[in-house]
């Protein structure tokens, strides 16, 4: 059973756990590590840009563009992980740790993403809560407190 | 949302084009990159669509200018610092910077984004008690996301203001917490 992590350790290993498939990825950007890779990091080389190209239905080639071949490319498979992912974040929105709340309010929750490599209109807020739970969608109601 | 009152710089934007950005915002670094630059490497690709938010309304809708407008004025940026962020998208910069074989056009961005980095770091630097008020505001600890060069140049100039804004603190954090208390 997953509870909120209370460290960037514990949030990247309960990512490895819920999205197994991920975690060659987070091997090659160093997750959790030193040098400042963080869950900032994580979003913004392997999260974002993976909920892109589920969202734009593969339009949006950034995540394996940076890491080709890591992940089948069958999109019902990615709907399936991003599915977890969003798990994941539930208990990212709910952690004790204020920086990990303040993460997934400023990634996802804050502002939409753009897409800049297809030109195309940018992923909303709204958009990006399309695979949300309960708890990512009061969180932005009531913000990262 | 807030909005930033920053003065905004007008210039002479007919020469723009994705590959040679002009200011068009409201960041006081004229020179510097402003709006996502379109490049080439793909970690650096990710690291501008991380820097910058379609919807975000303060200054060029950039981290930097999040920063720069928290850092100055002690208000928050959708509710909450983006001091972290900005640290740790730096070393992020730094090792792509280190590790990647960029072309002589990501490269200079990728230098002129560190020069944005540079100068939001110096934006907490210099206004460290308003950076401070900013996060308390926010219910986080005071320095929190102050970088280690940011915490080095806060330092003396909180030691030597520490006792004047005790009292502001206070009356800070016990906003935040009744605050916290009303949601």
């Amino acid at each position: 059973m997953n509870t909120p992590p209370t460290t960037v350790d514990e949030a990247v290993a309960q990512l490895r756990r819920g999205c197994p498939e991920l975690s060659e990825v987070l091997d090659t950007i160093g997750a959790p590590g030193g040098d400042g890779v963080g869950l900032y990091t994580v979003f913004c080389d392997v999260l974002l840009p993976l909920i892109a190209n589920v969202l734009t239905g593969g339009a949006d080639q950034s995540f394996d563009r940076g890491f080709p071949g890591a992940l089948d490319q069958e999109v019902d498979d990615r709907r399936d992980l991003i599915r977890r992912l969003y798990d994941v974040f539930e208990e990212w929105a709910v952690s004790p740790d204020r920086d990990i709340r303040d993460v997934v309010y400023i990634e996802l929750l804050e502002n939409g993403y753009t897409v800049l490599d297809v030109n195309r209109p940018d992923l909303t807020v709204d958009d990006l809560l399309r695979y949300a739970g309960p708890r990512l969608k009061a969180m932005r109601v009531a913000g990262p407190r | 949302m807030f909005r930033a009152p920053i003065e905004l710089v007008g210039v002479d934007t007919a020469g723009a084009s994705p590959h040679n950005p002009v200011c068009v915002c409201s960041s006081p670094y004229i020179g510097a990159v402003v709006g996502p630059p379109i490049v080439e490497n793909p970690a650096l690709g990710r690291l501008v669509q991380a820097l910058w938010r379609p919807t975000a309304d303060v200054g060029d809708g950039s981290t930097f200018d999040a920063v720069g407008y928290e850092a100055i004025s002690g208000q928050l940026v959708g509710g909450t610092t983006h001091f972290q962020k900005l640290a740790e998208l730096w070393q992020n910069l730094n090792g792509i910077m280190k590790t990647q074989s960029l072309n002589e056009t990501d490269r200079a961005i990728a230098n002129e984004l560190d020069e944005r980095f540079l100068q939001a770091t110096v934006d907490i630097e210099q206004n460290p008690v308003t950076a401070m008020e900013a996060n308390l505001l926010a219910g986080k600890s005071p320095i929190a996301g102050f970088s280690n060069a940011a915490m080095d140049a806060a330092d003396p100039q909180l030691g030597e203001e520490v006792e004047s804004i005790e009292p502001l603190l206070e009356c800070v954090a016990e906003v935040a917490e009744d605050a916290a208390g009303d949601l």
